[in-house]
């Protein structure tokens, strides 16, 4: 009974988020957008017409999937931020008939379906504009889809764990600096793992540290197959082991901050 | 005799804070009764609203605990939290949804039938004169009318309980007048009114018993009749400065 309550009560509190979202679901997608075709142009045209190997194009573009993951990220992080500091909806959330794990997985759930539901579209017709440079037949469709998920579920854990860690100032601050720049390009996200183990084995090695290395490396060997990129039997493991972290941090995080029954 | 529909139990709370420990309630123990209003004063400080926040299951309690009809609210939590209603001391509606939106996620968030749900919205804007305001953005909004949508949704699943800190906060004369009558109006409902304000005279004109918090402590906790009888004198606000006044000298 209270399994089946709590889930209504889940439900509702989706159907609300995905309410909001459809609103606002016009300004995400240019946003969006706006990414997507720099990156088409960037590494579709630009970069090769400077000198960039073909073969590069496809690699280089799935970082579009990362880049996406964190500038949404940051925006639903922003908006936790936002309410913790300023107008304490979560507050009401947090007297709600729901466990507060519950509470906290409809944040997740709901980070989750936005980002699949604004970046999927999208970087289908950054896919389909640069159709050339991807082998349609070597696509592992399954893989990629349920790797993508747990990618995303990855991403909004963690940046809920974000909006929780840290004050408002700090957050404001110091985030990208200190935090979300560096894991965004001390990682394989512009360049391939096996392309940074060539040239320097030890920046490599120190890759390895970063989940979205794996993230980014993962969604390549999904979508593009092949020897070239680390494989899931890697990948998979690992954004499961920074996930486990990543809760574990939450978990401190809602404590210090929020301190909910 | 009234029945006790909730029963604080030598409640303290301490906070940690960069190095330093607050003593925000030192061993509060009070017992309301089902169908009174509850005024909880006290100056800045004092404890009211960490008590508030402890009654609405906000934060945890550091040691005692809370009986609700006699079973410690942490062992059936969801059950108690059905029973109550909470408006905070600042407004926290949702921003991305229009006043009627709130009111209706609301009610489901407490698993109301749709149809019960929107009966009841349409009670509560009759009830709190907010008809003409179903559409309007939160933001939008007076401050005033916020307040009403606040408590619209802390009654919007007919709690047994509606705990309201400082409703009248920054509210001009006139409002603050009728939102007492319609807290008031909830008294006649049966509903169990906490209110913790630091606004003596609402704490008169509306509380049935009153209780003054002082560092965390319970000073005293009595009808508003009584006290005036005690200390012969005619307002509240007279007796509050003379037992705080004592307080402190002590």
């Amino acid at each position: 009974m209270k399994l089946s309550e709590n889930a209504r009560i889940f439900c509702a509190l989706i159907q609300r988020d995905m309410k909001v979202f459809g609103s606002k679901f016009k300004d995400a997608f240019i946003d969006g957008m706006c990414v997507v075709m720099l990156q088409v142009i960037m590494c579709g045209y630009l970069l090769p017409q400077m000198g960039m190997k073909p073969h590069l194009i496809a690699p280089l573009y799935i970082s579009t999937f990362v880049l996406m993951l964190f500038t949404i990220g940051f925006s639903q992080s922003l908006r936790m931020v936002f309410d913790i500091k300023f107008n304490r909806y979560i507050d009401y959330l947090l007297t709600l008939p729901l466990p507060k794990t519950w509470l906290f997985s409809t944040y997740v759930f709901s980070f989750m379906l936005e980002t699949l539901l604004t970046t999927l579209p999208l970087i289908t017709i950054g896919i389909l504009v640069l159709h050339k440079h991807f082998p349609f037949d070597q696509i592992q469709w399954f893989s990629f889809f349920a790797f993508y998920v747990l990618a995303l579920l990855f991403m909004s854990v963690f940046v809920l764990m974000l909006a929780l860690s840290f004050s408002y100032q700090w957050y404001m601050d110091n985030i990208w600096p200190r935090i979300l720049s560096p894991l965004l390009c001390i990682g394989a996200i512009f360049f391939t793992w096996h392309g940074i183990n060539l040239f320097s084995p030890r920046v490599a090695q120190l890759t390895l540290l970063n989940p979205f290395t794996y993230i980014a490396e993962g969604i390549r060997m999904g979508l593009l197959g092949g020897t070239e990129y680390l494989p899931f039997t890697y990948c998979v493991p690992a954004v499961m082991l920074a996930l486990v972290v990543v809760i574990l941090l939450l978990a401190r995080g809602i404590k210090q901050r929020l301190d909910p029954v | 005799m009234k029945s006790p529909i909730l029963d604080i139990q030598n409640v303290t709370k301490v906070y940690h804070d960069n190095n330093t420990t607050v003593r925000a309630l030192n061993g509060v123990s009070l017992t309301i009764y089902q169908g009174e209003i509850f005024g909880l004063l006290g100056v800045n400080g004092a404890g009211k609203t960490t008590l508030s926040s402890i009654l609405a299951t906000l934060h945890p309690v550091t040691s005692g605990t809370v009986l609700f009809k006699g079973v410690s609210i942490y062992d059936d939590l969801l059950r108690y939290r059905k029973s109550l209603g909470f408006c905070p001391q600042k407004q926290n509606l949702d921003p991305d949804l229009t006043v009627y939106e709130n009111l209706l996620f609301a009610g489901r968030y407490f698993l109301m039938p749709e149809a019960e749900i929107k009966e009841r919205i349409e009670q509560l804007l009759n009830q709190l004169e907010l008809q003409r305001y179903r559409d309007f953005e939160i933001e939008d909004l007076s401050g005033g009318n916020q307040q009403r949508v606040l408590i619209a949704r802390a009654l919007i699943h007919k709690p047994e309980i509606v705990l309201l800190d400082e409703p009248t906060v920054g509210l001009d004369p006139d409002i603050r007048r009728k939102l007492w009558q319609q807290i008031n109006d909830l008294r006649a409902l049966g509903v169990t009114v906490i209110l913790t304000t630091h606004y003596l005279d609402e704490a008169e004109y509306l509380s049935d018993r009153v209780c003054i918090l002082n560092k965390g402590n319970v000073v005293l906790i009595e009808s508003v009749k009584d006290l005036r009888e005690k200390y012969q004198m005619a307002h509240l606000e007279e007796i509050f400065l003379k037992i705080t006044q004592e307080e402190r000298e002590a």
